[in-house]
């Protein structure tokens, strides 16, 4: 059995790589990022005394890496992941107290688990056996199908916000994989075969692409060692395949306007933002930034002024869902006027024009950063959103330790790095929009 | 209320609850809550204090033990706009002044109230605690109640009504808590209903929340690494001036009147899924069942290995979403099994939730589902230390109760000692098919005569 370098270990404190974000907060966890002998990136956050421990094994291949006419593929497999022939992952994590669960992204797919400490060598050893087999039964994935059009229904159709936010992303990202249903069309799903699962686990599926993260009260040795001995035996994948690598593109304005059963109308706006190889990651940090100052807590400025003032908003909240090609500035309102969306969404653009023009003070910017340092330290509580924040930072940085030094930039944005963002999302030609008519029938 | 000058030198009492009766053992690890301080003022408000050195952040809870149950009938919604009140103006800031300051200290202030309780509930670094406690003490006691923001937070409680119609599952769980309570305090909706909300009137919010927030109907948890600092002199500083006297709020029992079995039919064309509720009457916070029947209800479909999750949805592919749950109230309960599955499935799926009670209802479950679920509960458990908030609420539930922390022991006690039997015979005893209710929402136009079987069709 190969191991890996302890010369290779590298391990530092939160406080060392992030010393401007932590001041002040006692936090006491140490990072440990490893390789192990067939290329998996292992990071062990240690937390002495924390309760439970949890686990991410995360792939770096997502919605983005499907073939175009296999829509769902990524989130398909990610299910028939715990259906496994002769592996009941749910079983035998849960007879230790465990949980398991998993998510697909449009970067990546991600297997998690939360248990008592004690269980890490049999969550690895299963993982290894879960990775290391192939094996897709066809009634199983006909049983799984049924369920993932359930999981449709439920998430989209079966909500008029489920739909605003499909249709907000094929609007934002024209012709770019992240564009695309992360769960895949009716019609997608009744192409879906075993073929293209197997397809997809023997191309993506390899240690080239899988980073594990794992947060509890550990010896970071001893779970390298135990990585090593289970995954760290996973064979190198055999087809050397390239992932899809384009920049999200500059998106045309568009506005869409649905009419569907209601009870209130919506309006989504969303810009592509953070694009690699620009201004980013210190464009994403303000973007961060400008979220705060837009619509954290009663006196932010889109809540004070259209919720609390002019009463034409009854929710509001902006946010950044962050992608490896292009980050995507969503603003999501809910109006109590079920007619017509569009003064709220011209309320809102005013807003964003005010920012442009008027400078934000240092008053603001100071609350906007005290407010994230504080949720970003709370994301650093419990090992399972630990382990979250890493999976999430590995997917976005591909290294755990400078993607972690990263969540500290928002320090450093100034009020005209805000205003720029302000002038861009308020550029015609750079935002799209969905408003959502509320009727009395579909 | 009065925030008048203190009234002599508050008593104050420190407990120490010995360490032994707050620990367990799970998986091989101690779990152990933190060594409570409990202070008592003058005024008839108790404060909690939790240590928790690794913490960040410092936790602060105030709890009112009255909620929405309290509401009158016909004035739905009474307590949650009293408790939204608190953050919209005192009687030296208005609602914008205090939400500066709020964000100003980077903490978000969470007021929420529920059948049982008001919570106000607020995190901060530790050197902002002080200012902290000092804002709770002033919404709390100076708050005005001003009529513009009455109608603005009534216009906001409108909407989100609304938006709860968006949600089939929503709409399901509330229809079923009106029929399975209807009439008494667990049956009323938290947020009230557009009708009832329309009825309050400025004094009748006036009047409540005089009945409510008084010190001798609260108690105060800080949580957090407090060791530093001196928690103690600053909530007296802050609360223990705070005198309300006056009559306080009466809350009604919560008998449960429901004869079954029921089926409800709320037809929704536009939904694309039928949401189901299948329910039955369960047990309080204090009932000796409580342990066996939380076993059961995990093993039914409280977890992803669980009957109901392997059968219906892994094997049969009929729902996504499916499982079972346990709400335990003060005074009454809930066994509830949720779904959703397209219309043409409905019937199929509710059929294979029978038939899944009826296996565990005739055949005990095997030694390693009941370890399984045990493992889970321990697992629970050990979660309820991880933070700050996580203590917080977890002492201000057991305050509310009269329970002190030797409690999670019990539980962990009482969880080891429940064996096969136990589970057969709650199982027999509360899946009482008499007592069941069906709430289906979505497209069921059309499903009437298939159900009819199931129970009286209920409105």
């Amino acid at each position: 059995m190969n191991s890996p370098s302890s010369a290779s270990h590298r391990t530092s404190t939160l406080a060392d790589l992030a010393p401007r974000l932590t001041e002040g907060f006692g936090t006491e966890i140490s990072i440990t990022t490893a390789r192990l002998s067939n290329g998996i990136e292992t990071v062990v956050l240690t937390s002495p005394t924390a309760p439970l421990m949890s686990t991410q094994l995360v792939l770096n291949c997502g919605n983005r890496d499907v073939p175009e006419d296999r829509g769902g593929l990524a989130h398909c497999v990610e299910h028939m992941m715990f259906k496994i022939p002769g592996l009941s992952m749910d079983e035998e994590i849960e007879d230790l107290g465990g949980s398991c669960n998993a998510y697909t992204t449009q970067d990546g797919t991600g297997y998690l688990t939360d248990s008592l400490p004690g269980a890490l060598d049999t969550i690895l050893a299963l993982e290894r056996r879960r990775f290391g087999k192939t094996e897709i039964a066809p009634a199983s994935l006909e049983a799984e199908l049924q369920v993932i059009l359930e999981e449709r229904l439920q998430a989209v159709e079966n909500s008029p916000i489920g739909t605003v936010f499909e249709e907000i992303y094929a609007l934002a990202y024209p012709g770019h994989p992240y564009g695309r249903s992360i769960l895949g069309t009716p019609a997608d799903l009744e192409q879906t075969t075993v073929e293209d699962c197997r397809r997809f686990i023997a191309s993506q599926y390899v240690p080239e692409r899988m980073a594990l993260i794992v947060a509890g009260p550990l010896v970071s040795s001893k779970v390298i060692d135990l990585a090593e001995e289970s995954l760290g035996q996973l064979p190198p994948g055999q087809e050397n395949t390239v992932r899809f690598a384009s920049t999200a593109p500059s998106n045309p304005a568009q506005h869409l306007s649905l009419c569907k059963k209601a009870e209130l109308s919506a309006v989504s706006l969303a810009t592509v933002v953070g694009r690699p190889g620009l201004s980013e990651p210190r464009e994403s940090a303000a973007a961060e930034l400008l979220t705060v100052i837009l619509t954290w807590g009663d006196s932010s400025r889109l809540i004070r002024s259209l919720v609390h003032e002019r009463r034409i908003a009854f929710d509001i909240e902006a946010g950044l869902q962050e992608y490896e090609l292009g980050s995507l500035l969503l603003i999501e309102a809910r109006s109590p006027d079920r007619r017509d969306p569009s003064g709220l969404r011209d309320a809102i653009q005013k807003e964003l024009h005010s920012l442009a023009e008027i400078p934000i003070s240092e008053e603001e910017i100071e609350k906007a950063k005290r407010i994230l340092a504080i949720e970003t330290v709370k994301l650093m509580r419990t090992s399972s959103s630990q382990a979250d924040l890493v999976s999430g930072i590995h997917l976005l940085h591909g290294c755990a330790q400078a993607g972690i030094r990263s969540l500290e930039t928002f320090l450093d944005v100034t009020a005209h790095d805000i205003a720029q963002l302000a002038e861009k999302v308020t550029r015609s030609d750079e935002t799209v929009c969905v408003s959502l008519q509320a009727s009395e029938s579909e | 209320m009065i925030f008048g000058p203190a009234q002599g030198k508050p008593f104050m009492r420190t407990i120490a609850i010995a360490l032994a009766a707050a620990s367990f053992s799970a998986g091989g690890n101690e779990v152990m809550i933190p060594h409570p301080t409990e202070v008592f003022m003058g005024n008839g408000m108790k404060a909690l204090l939790l240590t928790k050195e690794d913490s960040p952040l410092v936790t602060t809870l105030v709890r009112f033990y009255s909620g929405s149950r309290s509401d009158p009938p016909g004035k739905e919604g009474l307590t949650e706009v009293c408790a939204r009140m608190l953050a919209r103006g005192t009687k030296t800031q208005s609602a914008a002044k205090i939400a500066v300051a709020i964000d100003k200290l980077g903490g978000a202030l969470d007021l929420d109230a529920d059948h049982e309780s008001i919570d106000l509930f607020l995190e901060l670094r530790l050197q902002d605690h002080e200012k902290g406690l000092k804002l709770l003490s002033t919404l709390i006691s100076e708050s005005t109640f001003p009529d513009d923001e009455i109608e603005l937070v009534i216009d906001q409680m409108v909407s989100e009504i609304r938006a709860i119609k968006e949600s089939p599952s929503a709409t399901a769980q509330l229809k079923f808590r009106n029929i399975l309570y209807r009439g008494r305090g667990y049956g009323r909706p938290v947020l009230g209903t557009e009708t009832s909300l329309k009825r309050l009137s400025p004094g009748d919010i006036r009047d409540h929340a005089r009945k409510l927030f008084v010190p001798q109907n609260s108690i105060l948890i800080a949580a957090g690494p407090l060791r530093r600092v001196e928690p103690i002199q600053w909530i007296h500083a802050s609360f223990g001036s705070w005198q309300e006297e006056g009559p306080r709020v009466r809350t009604e029992e919560a008998a449960q009147k429901f004869e079954g079995p029921a089926v409800v039919l709320i037809d929704r064309p536009e939904f694309s899924q039928v949401d189901l509720l299948i329910g039955y009457p369960g047990v309080s916070a204090k009932s000796p069942d409580r342990f066996a029947l939380r076993l059961a209800s995990l093993i039914l479909g409280g977890a992803t290995s669980s009957r109901l999750f392997q059968k219906l949805r892994a094997e049969d592919g009929l729902s996504y979403d499916l499982g079972s749950s346990m709400a335990i109230r003060h005074h009454a309960g809930e066994i509830l099994i949720a779904g959703a599955t397209r219309k043409e499935s409905a019937v199929d799926l509710i059929r294979g939730i029978d038939k899944t009670i009826s296996q565990l209802r005739d055949d005990p479950p095997s030694t390693q589902e009941l370890a399984r679920a045990k493992a889970l509960i321990r697992t629970d458990l050990a979660g309820l230390t991880e933070t700050s908030d996580h203590l917080a609420i977890f002492a201000a539930e057991l305050a509310q109760l009269d329970l002190d922390s030797s409690h999670l022991e019990e539980t962990h006690r009482m969880i080891e000692a429940v064996d096969t039997d136990a589970i057969r015979r709650v199982v027999r005893k509360y899946f009482d098919l008499k007592r069941r209710l069906i709430v289906l929402v979505g497209p069921v136009a059309g499903l009437r005569e298939a159900v009819r079987p199931l129970g009286r069709i209920a409105q």
